[in-house]
């Protein structure tokens, strides 16, 4: 388990130094110069020469690259903002709590809302209230995050009055954006745990235990649940990227400072050093979720591991 | 006598899928979606860009159904070239997922050792971007509109069809007949073509259904957050962001185009289902 877990450690870094130099390379070819973005249109080309020479956009991309990739290395850094001239990686870590605790949020509300509607459909197979829930999620993984998040705006916070329309810190604020975010998570957690279950249900073992007469819950709990879990986990797991990538347009909906906000505003202000550090930063936490969520895998299913 | 079966094989699955109503009514919005996208100029009753800003924020009435928008612009004509722009750059950039992916995946899982290898670890290093992350990251760097956003859809979803086409034709390629193609000299490329590319088709047909919805969702995300189509060109992502703005009172302004991406990723959802159902029958329930 312990090589099995460094072999895939290590494996990560090599995928992640893949990604950097991908998106070095991508931001490289751009084209519009961030120089003249600074100083302003009407500056002179000298001073235009200057700035350019010192922030190093004269040099070769691998040398440009491989500074790069030094300073990550041995001074955890991640370049300097264009537009405000503060370290990037101190910039990314400010908002990204907000970032984080809206994803976990909404993780928490697939995993739970997911899964119970999922084994109630199950459980129900066929019954209006299965039919109900999956037509429901249907709806879930069709309508667009922001969408959900201004019609969330519009009933709670322009009629009802009842949350704030936008900002992040309080738990009051936290309840549309998360529910808005989940909720495609959850129509997916739903449909998993539903099929999933349903697959499991029909296996002998299951039958065997309904005959040793074990109440209907133990049974659906114990010997259905726990083993349907397996495919549940690894949509779980799957559905982390898409909370992210997602949280960027929450984040856009409700006003909230996140990661997702500050990149897309860098890229607005072509503000490189951020978009480069900000993609490689949710790069480096998606993969390591998903490496947390094989190493979980490979706990509740051996036969993983000795692939 | 392999066309004779291919042919039965394509009315099973017919006959599966026509017997899904929910995947039928699927296929019937799509074809009006796409019959609406294709005839906008003819069906919509304004031009989309036409502005007439005395008739500006009309709420739904007889001469607009759906109401008119802050330069009086018709939402209804707007939605209508809408469906065009969302299906372009669905079925455009899907296009090129699957070309690139499916070449990808082909040749990886054909050649298998040293050249699946790197393809294959290319494909984990896109993989390890979130989707919509790499799609906002590549637009950021070839810069907004139309063609870049169906370049940036597509090639972040690239790595799904290579993964697809690849684990197909692992299966695939020891089979005996493609052994008996190899030994009667037939060349790699002919075989790829001809023997392996078309057995990969059933997986690959399920994922470009349920992919073009996703691509629809991330464009019309990416248009709402101005990475995307511009306005004036009628966009739903981009009209949503517009309306957003005057959603205290004008609130028919944001609910339109969110309704018609819903309808059209529901479409392809519904459809996508009922083809994954009748082509994979160990997965009906």
């Amino acid at each position: 388990m312990l090589k099995f877990t460094l072999k895939r450690l290590l494996y990560l870094i090599l995928v992640l130094i893949g990604v950097s130099f991908l998106v070095c390379l991508l931001l490289y070819m751009t084209p519009g110069d961030p120089v003249r973005m600074m100083l302003g249109e009407s500056s002179t080309p000298e001073a235009q020469a200057e700035l350019r020479a010192e922030l190093g956009l004269d040099d070769p991309f691998l040398v440009q690259y491989g500074r790069y990739m030094a300073n990550i290395v041995f001074h955890q850094d991640l370049g300097t903002s264009y537009s405000t001239g503060r370290p990037v990686l101190e910039s990314i870590l400010e908002v990204f709590p907000n970032t984080v605790t809206l994803a976990t949020a909404s993780i928490v509300i697939a995993i739970v809302l997911g899964t119970f509607l999922g084994i109630i459909s199950a459980v129900k197979q066929n019954s209006l209230l299965d039919n109900a829930v999956m037509v429901l999620a249907l709806i879930g993984t069709s309508a667009p995050i922001f969408w959900i998040g201004i019609l969330m705006i519009l009933l709670f916070s322009v009629q009802l009055n009842w949350l704030p329309p936008s900002g992040f810190g309080s738990f009051k604020q936290l309840i549309m954006p998360a529910v808005a975010l989940g909720m495609q998570s959850t129509a997916v957690v739903a449909r998993m745990t539903r099929s999933s279950m349903l697959e499991v249900i029909r296996q002998d073992y299951v039958k065997t235990a309904r005959a040793k007469g074990q109440k209907e819950f133990v049974v659906i709990m114990r010997h259905v649940f726990r083993n349907a879990l397996i495919p549940v986990i690894t949509v779980v797991g799957l559905q982390f990227g898409t909370l992210l990538g997602g949280a960027m347009l929450t984040e856009i909906v409700f006003s909230i400072p996140g990661v997702g906000r500050l990149m897309i505003e860098a890229i607005k202000q072509r503000d490189f050093p951020i978009v480069q550090g900000s993609v490689l930063f949710v790069a480096a936490c998606f993969s390591l979720v998903n490496l947390a969520v094989d190493l979980l895998y490979a706990v509740v299913d051996p036969k993983v591991s000795k692939e | 006598m392999e066309e004779k079966k291919s042919r039965s094989q394509f009315l099973t699955v017919m006959k599966a899928l026509s017997r899904n109503k929910m995947a039928i009514v699927g296929l019937i919005i799509l074809i009006i979606l796409v019959f609406a996208g294709t005839f906008a100029h003819v069906i919509a009753p304004y031009d989309y860009a036409a502005q007439d800003l005395q008739n500006a924020f009309q709420h739904p009435n007889a001469q607009h159904l759906f109401g008119t928008d802050e330069f009086g612009r018709d939402i209804f004509s707007r939605i209508i070239y809408g469906a065009r722009m969302s299906l372009l750059v669905g079925f455009v950039s899907v296009g090129i997922a699957v070309i690139v992916g499916g070449a990808l995946g082909a040749v990886a899982g054909y050649y298998g050792k040293r050249i699946d290898n790197i393809i294959m670890r290319l494909m984990d290093i896109l993989l390890a971007v979130p989707q919509t992350l790499l799609a906002i990251a590549i637009v950021a760097a070839l810069g907004t509109g139309l063609v870049n956003l169906m370049i940036a859809v597509g090639i972040s979803s690239v790595p799904t069809y290579a993964r697809i086409v690849r684990a197909s034709v692992l299966t695939i390629r020891e089979e005996e007949y493609i052994e008996a193609a190899r030994a009667s000299g037939t060349s790699n490329t002919k075989i790829i073509m001809k023997h392996i590319l078309p057995n990969c088709v059933a997986p690959v047909i399920v994922q470009v259904t349920l992919g073009i919805a996703s691509a629809i969702l991330t464009a019309a995300g990416m248009s709402f957050i101005g990475l995307g189509i511009q306005p004036p060109e009628a966009e739903w992502g981009n009209m949503l962001s517009s309306g957003r703005d005057y959603i205290r009172g004008y609130s028919y302004m944001t609910m339109f185009p969110g309704l018609a991406i819903v309808i059209t990723v529901l479409s392809l959802n519904l459809l996508g289902d009922g083809l994954r159902d009748a082509l994979d029958p160990k997965l009906r329930n």
